[in-house]
This record gives C-alpha cells, sequence and structure tokens, in this order.
C-alpha cells in the first residue's frame, strides 16, 4: 500500500533482498525485448534504481483474471515478478489483502497522492449495454470507475485484447455492449498490450520502457512497436517452409509431423503482430505453433469473429453462397429476357426485303 | 471492420455477385440471340468443323508464323503463367477449397513465384507494346489498356503480398483481394469475356465457314 515517504525503487529492491545481479538480468532482459544494444541494461537499470517506486492502479473490468494470471503465475520464481518491486501497485482486486470500502478508499487515497503521475492498468472490457449493469465494482458501473480513475491518470496501460479492443466480450453478438478502452477514454495517452492473454515479460517490459523512456513508440493500434512491431509469421522459425510452399493440410498429416508451414490449416501468424515468435511462454520454452498450433491472432482486434480459427487466411469468410446463385438465375433470366425483346423488336422492324439468312 | 475484413468479407462477396450475373447474363444474350437457323443448304458438315477451328486457330497460321511467331509465344506464356498461379498457388487453393469445396495439389513457391513475376514482365510488356506501337495504339481503345492494367494488378499486389514488400501482410493482402474483386467486376464487361467466348465464337466461325465449303 501506499507509504507517506516515497521509497526509491533501489532501496525496495534492497529491502526485498533482491540481488544486483538479479535485477540487472531483469534490465538485460527488458532491454533485449526492445532490441536495444546490450548498454542499454545499464541505463535501464539506472533510471529504474534513480525513480521512486511509481503508483500503479490496476483496474479489472469485464475480463476473466488471466491477464493478471499470466503476470504472476507464469513460472517460479519469475523475473517479470520484478515488476511488484519497481511499481507500487496501489490497487488491484485479485492481488491486494484489502476488500470492499478499504480497497476503494486505497484506491481513492493513491488517485490523490499521486494526482496526475500515476500508471492506471486496465484489463477487461467495460459493458455499456442497460447502464452497464454487467460488471460493477463497489456499486459502481465500469464506465463510472474507469472515467473516475482515468481524470488523473498520467497514462492508461491496457492489458490483454478485452481493454485494448473489446476482446471475447465484444465478440459477436457482445450481449453486454462491451467496448475497449479507447473508446471511452480520448484525452489521455494509451497504451495498449493486447493478447489473450499478454505475455508476461512483455507486460513487464512495456511497463519498464514506460517508467524509463517515457511514452513508447506505438504503432497505428497503440501498441508498443518494441513488442509489436513485427508479425509472427515475420519471426517463425516455421517461416522457411511457408516460403518453400510446404504446408501441414491437417493435424496428423506428413507435413504437420514434419513442422511445417501452419497457414493451411488457419494459422493467423501472417497478420498478427506480437512478440510470441521471438520471447515465447513459460520462460522462453515455447509459443503454439511451436507446440503445433496456427496462431489465433489473439492481441488483433475482432480475433474472435475474424474467420474462424482454422480457416486459412486466403479463404473468403463467405459461407453463405445463396446470393451467388440468385446472381447466376438473374443474370440468365435478364439475359435471355432483354435478348428475346430485342428479337421481338427486331422481328417488328423487318421488311419483306430483309435478308432472313445468317450473316457473318 | 478493418481493410482486410472488408476485402475478404463484402468487397469480395459483391464482386462475385457482380462476376456472376454478368457472365451469365452476356452467355445467355450471346447465346438466345445468335440461335437464327441457316436456311440455305450446307456444302459441307460443318458440326465437327466447328470443333477443328477452336484449336486450329490457337496457332498463328503459316504465312504469319516468321512475323507474329515471337508475339504469339509471349502472349501464349503469359495467359498460361496467369492460369498457373491462379490454380497452382497454396493459398488460391485454400480459397477455391473455402468457396468451391474442392482441392487440388499446389505447386512449391519456389516455381510460382518465379512464374508470377516473369507473367507480370510479359503483361507490363504487352502494355507497354500497346502504347507505343503505332498501329496497335490506332486500333486500342480505353478496354484494351485498363483490361492488361487490371489483369495485371492481382498479380503485382499478390507477389508484393507473397514477398511481404512495402506494407504490413494484412494491408497487402486486402490490397491484392481487392484487386481480384475489380478483376471480377471488370472481367464480365469487358474484352476480359473472350476468357469465355473464344471457344464458342471460335467454333461458330468455323461452322459458318465449313457451311460454305472454306477452309477454317
Amino acid at each position: 500500500m501506499k507509504t507517506n515517504k516515497p521509497i526509491s525503487v533501489k532501496q525496495t529492491l534492497q529491502n526485498n533482498g533482491v540481488s544486483r545481479r538479479s535485477f540487472m538480468k531483469f534490465c538485460a532482459a527488458t532491454a533485449s525485448m526492445m532490441a536495444l544494444p546490450p548498454g542499454a541494461a545499464k541505463l535501464i537499470a539506472a533510471a529504474l534504481e534513480k525513480i521512486t517506486r511509481p503508483s500503479v492502479i490496476w483496474l479489472s473490468f469485464q475480463e476473466c483474471t488471466g491477464c493478471i494470471e499470466s503476470l504472476t503465475r507464469s513460472h517460479s520464481p519469475s523475473i517479470e515478478g520484478l515488476i511488484f518491486d519497481v511499481i507500487s501497485l496501489d490497487y488491484q482486486h485479485t492481488l491486494q489483502a484489502a476488500a470492499g470500502e478499504s480497497a476503494e478508499n486505497a484506491r481513492r487515497a493513491a488517485m490523490a497522492e499521486n494526482k496526475g503521475e500515476y500508471l492506471l492498468v486496465v484489463d477487461g472490457s467495460i459493458p455499456l449495454k442497460n447502464g452497464g449493469v454487467y460488471s460493477t465494482i463497489a456499486g459502481m458501473s465500469n464506465l463510472e470507475m474507469l472515467k473516475e480513475t482515468a481524470k488523473d491518470a498520467a497514462a492508461l496501460l491496457c492489458v490483454g485484447s478485452c481493454s485494448a479492443f473489446g476482446g471475447l466480450p465484444n465478440a459477436n453478438p457482445n450481449p453486454t455492449g462491451a467496448v475497449a478502452v479507447s473508446d471511452i477514454i480520448k484525452d489521455k495517452p494509451i497504451i495498449n498490450v493486447p493478447g489473450c492473454p499478454p505475455i508476461p515479460s512483455v507486460i513487464a517490459g512495456v511497463i519498464v520502457q514506460y517508467l524509463t523512456f517515457g511514452l513508447p513508440e506505438l504503432d497505428h493500434l497503440n501498441r508498443p512497436m518494441a513488442f509489436y512491431g513485427q508479425s509472427i509469421h515475420d519471426r517463425c522459425y516455421r517461416r522457411p517452409f511457408y516460403e518453400r510452399g510446404q504446408f501441414a493440410e491437417s493435424f496428423d498429416d506428413e507435413g504437420a509431423r514434419k513442422g511445417w508451414c501452419l497457414y493451411k490449416v488457419g494459422c493467423k501468424g501472417p497478420t498478427t503482430y506480437n512478440a510470441c515468435a521471438t520471447t515465447k511462454w513459460n520462460n522462453g520454452t515455447s509459443f503454439p505453433i511451436e507446440a503445433g498450433h496456427g496462431c489465433i491472432g489473439c492481441s488483433e482486434p475482432n480475433f474472435w469473429d475474424n474467420g474462424g480459427f482454422y480457416n486459412p487466411l486466403s479463404q473468403t469468410p463467405i459461407t453463405d453462397k445463396t446470393n451467388l446463385g440468385v446472381a447466376v438465375a438473374a443474370g440468365v433470366a435478364t439475359g435471355v429476357g432483354a435478348t428475346l425483346l430485342a428479337k421481338t423488336k427486331q422481328n417488328k422492324t423487318k421488311t419483306p426485303s430483309s435478308n432472313d439468312g445468317e450473316n457473318l | 471492420m478493418t481493410l482486410l475484413e472488408f476485402a475478404r468479407g463484402p468487397a469480395l462477396q459483391w464482386a462475385l455477385i457482380i462476376f456472376l450475373f454478368g457472365i451469365f447474363f452476356r452467355l445467355a444474350s450471346i447465346f438466345v440471340f445468335h440461335k437464327n437457323k441457316p436456311l440455305s443448304a450446307a456444302r459441307k458438315p460443318s458440326f465437327f468443323a466447328g470443333f477443328k477451328t477452336i484449336f486450329s486457330r490457337s496457332i498463328p497460321h503459316a504465312i504469319f508464323r516468321k512475323r507474329i511467331g515471337g508475339l504469339f509465344i509471349t502472349s501464349t506464356a503469359w495467359h498460361l503463367g496467369f492460369l498457373f498461379v491462379l490454380l497452382f498457388f497454396g493459398p488460391h487453393i485454400d480459397f477455391f477449397k473455402g468457396l468451391l469445396g474442392v482441392s487440388w495439389a499446389g505447386a512449391p513457391n519456389s516455381v510460382v513465384m518465379p512464374v508470377a513475376g516473369f507473367t507480370l514482365a510479359l503483361l507490363i510488356w504487352a502494355l507497354i507494346r500497346r502504347f507505343r506501337h503505332p498501329v496497335l495504339k490506332k486500333i486500342s481503345n480505353m478496354d484494351d489498356y485498363l483490361s492488361l492494367i487490371i489483369t495485371a494488378l492481382p498479380l503485382l499486389t499478390g507477389l508484393m503480398a507473397s514477398a511481404h514488400i512495402e506494407m504490413r501482410y494484412e494491408t497487402m493482402l486486402a490490397i491484392h483481394m481487392l484487386s481480384v474483386s475489380l478483376l471480377l467486376v471488370w472481367f464480365p464487361f469487358s474484352k476480359l469475356m473472350h476468357v469465355l467466348l473464344f471457344a464458342p465464337s471460335r467454333k461458330r466461325l468455323g461452322e459458318k465457314l465449313a457451311r460454305r465449303g472454306v477452309k477454317a
């Protein structure tokens, strides 16, 4: 919880028994993820040591807790866990001990003490239908809480595809009217860290990037370029098979056993921007494609409704072909009708001297 | 809705509707309109002569062979190249599988890509030639130029998408699909209809000439 006397990150790490070696490893890993030169690790370390632990308020709305689970339970002990020593997490449902009014008081106290300086992390989408009754916290709708908390935040970090793009709750037919944070908050810097869930080291890396260098360079979907600048396909170890046109046709054929490209079984790697192929999951063990399943594109908007996980990208999502049949019938009918009409007109204008024979 | 969603969904759907409507409209009107019964007696049996003409006119006549042989080879090459890329590139086979429910074996990218590049180069050459050749220029209209450009666009954008040149893959794929949609819409109402009409028109011509005792 928030203390009145600001404590530097260096002091906190020392208090928690984090060795200098572990801290430098964390900084080096973060620098490496951001594709910075090795020397940048020292810069990151120096910057983090100087700052006092910044206040972070983490709001969880219409979500499954997968994002915070991803960050806290990926593996243990985790280098990403160090992030909790770098920041002062003043409000987080899953992790905080306080409950009820005391929890809400902690949020309001952190907001008041760090007005204009705290980082607001959001996971989960915001339901708007029927006054937002589908998700409320302490009697407040998610919409009210987001607006209240975002008002004095320095920036917003949307963790997970739900808060970044609406995610699964936003999928058709979207019964709760779920929207993304960026659909509501328009006057604050927003950094999206999408994924279902996002890679834990990417969440930590983006926070460190923000604390060290300020707002990172973002793409057109507000995702940090350092982590979302390249597609899964660009960095996929199966890319050479794509180039050679060697594809698995099903999940149990020879191509699949030989580790060929999964494009034809629906891999969305070419249109998905994330760091899975380089950072990987579970302490760098592997990522979905390495485990034999195509990328489902979870860090992209509308990934749930985007044409089916097992349909190749080149396949059209057109499933109802009735109108194509109607087009054929209409074409034939119009063609025959128009021609018969023209013929009738032609016969009417024919004179007895006209050549009735065929023309070349 | 993203550009790719639009290109793969409504744009392609409407393009296919216009394509099918246009093709069947034109085919129906042509076949119904030309159903005049000849009144004169045939000098020679014409049915098989018509079929023969379909093939005999596919190669240049001996007199012109030396003069237009090169042009014939290049034109045939890009037609075959286009067909090969359309039918044997892996993602295209997936597209047809999704639409028609049938699939077939594809060719490796190391073959498809050079063929696509070569076909595109020949199409660009054909376009430049049409612009520069004094006689060809006089007999060309907008349909000729646009048909060449619209045919070349899917090849150009497809190559760029596959090779990940310039734009992000999803943007390039969307542009590629939009260029295909443009081709589908343009096809029935332009000279590109020759793809479907060349055989029946040659057959009919062969039949008519045979009835009059002319070798075709």
